[in-house]
């Protein structure tokens, strides 16, 4: 299997479309950041309280050690989680309050392209994730 | 108010760098946005939270800044807690 996707490489950061969903009514469409250091997907607050996913849907804690300070959130089981066509279901995610001036909804962690061969080409812009042999030159 | 659906490249245009709520969204297979209803726009992030909680359970939203994001570095150490 195949999937990928553009991405603009002018940008200071990975930015990817995703979807999250809980059912037809609790769906939103973000814009991402593809952080392959963070360990786990993480959804901002507001994003995941949307989806029906508050802190009472809880199945763990997380915390996230700064440099100057720690924040901590909770995790849950997103249904569905697609990004450019790859669909995760009951995809375990962290939710954290992240400062605003941020400005930005969440970062799509290694967690989500584990198993797979993911090629980055920042040249055209464009991300492949696949199971099957990529051949590098 | 929503506005009448429009093109992505049309929301660019009318409301540049600003948040976007978005109401009926239409999609590619990359799942990225391609059409929709504004339902509200600002510069201010959090203010576009608030709005979308009057969405809760209507359907679909998407929520997108039509200018270009900053890069953000994650200093950080995760550690996972299974109990809630």
């Amino acid at each position: 299997m195949k999937w990928g996707g553009p991405y603009d490489p002018e940008l200071e950061a990975i930015w990817v479309p995703a979807l999250a969903s809980c059912s037809e009514e609790e769906s939103s469409y973000l814009a991402m950041i593809l952080d392959t250091g963070t360990p786990i997907t993480v959804f901002h607050t507001p994003i995941a309280e949307f989806l029906g996913l508050d802190k009472s849907q809880s199945v763990g804690k997380v915390r996230f050690r700064g440099l100057v300070e720690s924040l901590e959130g909770y995790q849950v089981i997103v249904p569905r989680f697609e990004v450019y066509g790859r669909v995760r279901e009951n995809f375990k995610v962290a939710v954290c309050q992240l400062d605003p001036e941020l400005g930005i909804d969440g970062l799509i962690g290694k967690d989500f392209t584990r198993g797979l061969r993911t090629l980055l080409d920042d040249l055209d812009g464009r991300i492949i994730m696949t199971d099957e042999r990529i051949s590098i030159p | 108010m929503p506005t009448e659906k429009m093109t992505w490249e049309e929301i660019k245009k009318l409301y540049p760098d600003e948040w976007v709520l978005i109401t009926q969204p239409e999609a590619n297979e990359s799942t990225q946005v391609v059409a929709g209803c504004v339902f509200d726009h600002n510069e201010d992030h959090g203010y576009i939270h608030e709005r979308m909680s009057e969405l809760k359970g209507k359907g679909a939203i998407a929520v997108l800044f039509t200018g270009k994001p900053h890069g953000i570095t994650g200093f950080a150490r995760v550690d996972l807690d299974p109990e809630p």
